[in-house]
């Protein structure tokens, strides 16, 4: 059953997302205890699925509470030296946290559920202002960060398109070949009306 | 009715200054020197229409308008993870790491 597959998935990258929490929680456990809860909370609604109709909605909010959670402590652990956590293991939790994402945006656009309403409560409920949610966020694994850097200064293997001349030293000291030359060229590019 | 909705905005280049950088061992990094419209959650490589898409939890999604040559499509599909850098006057404000989802519809 198309339904049972979809939750059972979620089920699972939640699983993950919480395993990669602990990754990176080190001694302090701090991710994993605060979205064990939620976690728990969404297995009980699937079971309970199992006897009656599945309240998706509740679901889903609870699935956007965890990943909130989890992204808002992540934010704190800013403090902690780079080099106490493992960037693999970031990473790893990251891309849970956007597996999550993505499977709870699919859950709810087949079951015509507003999730827009959802976040807006879960931010409500943990005090987050939404506006600041749009700002981009700073990149705080020095050493995932690092390796970048180090990978963007090295000289030649690059490919550049676009604006090149914004690009600054930091991230790449690429001068453009001869050979690179025409990907540099401005492409026109078609404007898509608004939805 | 539902609120949600898949919402295409115009191009993410349009008035900004950006460039991509991609080499051969799936290092992608994306610079430009304003904010974006949303909060991108990921980005997108339909590697048929050789397009990248950054997309947003709220169903948002904006193409980013750089042509991509064949070269940088073969790379781009090593890449598992995206730098998006917002740079003013060549200094980096603020950088992140976001997935690279690439399909081939």
């Amino acid at each position: 059953m198309a339904e049972n597959s979809d939750l059972k998935k979620l089920q699972e990258i939640i699983k993950e997302t919480w395993k990669s929490a602990y990754k990176i929680d080190g001694d302090k456990n701090l991710i994993s205890t605060a979205i064990k809860p939620h976690m728990e909370k969404i297995n009980s609604l699937v079971d309970l699925g199992k006897v009656e109709p599945v309240n998706y909605e509740a679901i889903i909010t609870e699935a956007i509470r965890l990943k909130t959670t989890a992204k808002e402590i992540e934010r704190s652990y800013v403090d902690i030296p780079a080099l106490e956590r493992n960037p693999l293991y970031v990473s790893e939790f990251k891309a849970n946290l956007q597996a999550l994402s993505i499977m709870t945006v699919n859950i709810a656009v087949d079951r015509n559920i507003d999730i827009s309403d959802a976040m807006q409560k879960a931010y409500e409920e943990m005090g987050i202002d939404p506006e600041q949610q749009e700002e981009p966020q700073i990149w705080a694994d020095a050493g995932a960060l690092d390796e970048y850097m180090t990978a963007f200064k090295k000289q030649g293997d690059f490919k550049a398109a676009g604006d090149t001349d914004i690009v600054p030293k930091s991230l790449a000291n690429i001068e453009p070949s001869p050979q690179e030359q025409p990907l540099l060229a401005r492409t026109p590019t078609a404007k898509i009306p608004i939805a | 009715m539902s609120g949600f909705s898949f919402q295409e905005l115009e191009d993410f280049r349009g008035e900004r200054k950006t460039a991509l950088l991609v080499n051969n061992e799936g290092k992608v990094a994306i610079c430009y020197d304003q904010k974006p419209e949303f909060d991108i959650s990921w980005v997108e490589f339909d590697s048929k229409a050789k397009k990248i898409s950054l997309v947003s939890e709220e169903g948002q999604y904006q193409n980013l308008g750089v042509s991509i040559s064949d070269d940088m499509k073969l790379n781009l599909l090593k890449a598992q993870e995206i730098l998006l850098a917002y740079v003013k006057n060549k200094e980096i404000i603020s950088c992140a790491l976001h997935p690279f989802v690439v399909s081939a519809n």
